[in-house]
């Protein structure tokens, strides 16, 4: 048996002691190939791995200072002016009634008074449908109103109705003059914005917070506009009161 | 020897080159396990340095978003606002504007015309109807029309004279204007 592991003097013509004498140096490569393998080059796939995660957190964190010098730089109480602008550029509410006594109180202003308004629901389901597929949260409001006043002062209304806050628009316009009074048939609309607006905070670029450049022009435009607090045409709500009549039409 | 004669047995110069072999691998053994200490401490160091500069990126990125948090009043408005400019730019961009159509179709006419009724139809044609005291300022009133066609007018399309009447102390016209 152990003539059977005794190797020959010679193997391959090659000396048996000049062979074991390549022995260590193949070792040490094989012990070298294995540690690259299962070692050397695992660790170095985890250092790229860090590396690469480390760009990633250098480059949020550089965008996240980024916002910080910019929200820095901004003044807070301009901000909150604009925000509010923007806030009375929209109706506040779904009332058709909110927008009449906006459009009251503008055209009083005026010498003009409200004859008559109508609210038409075909016009504000298809008007609805339209604007929702432009934007999800606007929602159009139309009314028609009938307004008498001064002939004089038709083109001042109109100027004035155009530079309100909220933003009206005028979607139908016809008017008859008489001797000095001036009738006018308009479909005045306005936009509800709802609340539910989707502010993700989570992934805010800077652009998500710069305004570009026709947004801010269009807040120096609605800048001067005049605001109608909407607050004042608040209906409000009464308690429910009950009358125990039988006969609804005696006092 | 370097004269090329070696007087030494075949076993024994054997013997000898075979220990000078060995010399040479226990020396190369020993420049490539040096080489491979050095990898693996360049490599673990390496491993050690990224590490240490994951941690610091890391606890500068927790710095900058509590200084960020510290802010959100700021970002919140910020975004609502850009939110809200956004889609009023968009519904404000399509509104046409009757106050700056009608101020321009007033200033169209000199004092002698009085525009008494209008109709602003499609957005698109102004149907107006003016009066005048006297059939002379009537010629003002198609030279406009003439101006209006020739272009000379850069807000207004083409121009056209519907009627024209005569009453008891006053001449009536009614014309329609294009708008651009």
């Amino acid at each position: 048996m152990k003539d059977f592991f005794k190797l020959p003097d010679k193997i391959l013509g090659v000396e048996k002691s000049l062979l074991i004498l390549f022995l260590p140096p193949f070792g040490l490569i094989l012990l070298f190939l294995i540690s690259l393998n299962f070692v050397l080059v695992p660790k170095i796939n985890e250092i790229n791995s860090i590396n690469k995660k480390n760009s990633e957190v250098n480059l949020r964190t550089d965008k996240v200072n980024e916002q910080i010098k910019y929200l820095n730089s901004i003044d807070s109480e301009e901000l909150q002016k604009n925000a509010d602008y923007l806030d009375n550029a929209v109706l506040k509410s779904r009332q058709a009634y909110l927008l009449v006594g906006i459009i009251r109180e503008v055209a009083n202003k005026f010498d003009y008074q409200i004859e008559s308004f109508s609210l038409s629901p075909g016009d504000l389901k298809d008007n609805e449908l339209k604007s929702k597929a432009s934007s999800e949260n606007m929602i159009k409001m139309p009314i028609n109103l009938l307004l008498s006043g001064p002939k004089d002062k038709s083109l001042e209304l109109i100027l004035a109705l155009e530079k309100t806050l909220p933003i009206l628009f005028i979607d139908k316009f016809e008017t008859t003059t008489g001797d000095n009074i001036t009738k006018l048939n308009l479909t005045v609309s306005s936009y509800y914005l709802s609340n539910e607006i989707n502010m993700d905070t989570s992934s805010i670029a800077l652009n998500d917070l710069i305004l570009s450049k026709e947004e801010s022009v269009l807040l120096e435009k609605i800048s001067s506009f005049t605001k109608i607090e909407e607050n004042q045409f608040n209906i409000g709500t009464t308690e429910f009161k009950q009358y125990q009549r039988e006969n609804p039409f005696s006092l | 020897m370097k004269e090329g004669l070696n007087l030494l047995p075949s076993v024994a110069k054997f013997q000898a080159a075979k220990i000078k072999l060995r010399k040479n691998i226990n020396l190369g053994m020993g420049v490539f396990f040096g080489c491979w200490v050095l990898l693996v401490v360049f490599i673990f160091s390496w491993f050690w340095f990224s590490n240490y500069s994951l941690k610091r990126a890391e606890s500068k990125n927790v710095m900058a978003l509590n200084n960020y948090k510290s802010l959100s009043m700021n970002v919140v408005l910020s975004k609502r606002n850009k939110y809200q400019a956004k889609l009023v730019g968009q519904v404000l961009k399509e509104r046409f504007e009757y106050g700056s159509s009608i101020n321009k179709i007033k200033n169209l006419f000199s004092e002698n015309i009085t525009l008494e009724n209008f109709e602003i139809k499609d957005k698109k044609r102004f149907i107006l109807e003016g009066v005048m005291v006297s059939g002379v300022n009537m010629g003002e009133v198609e030279e406009k029309v003439k101006d209006i066609n020739l272009g000379l007018y850069p807000d207004f399309g083409l121009a056209e004279l519907n009627s024209v009447s005569i009453g008891y102390n006053s001449w009536k016209f009614e014309m329609e204007v294009g708008l651009i």
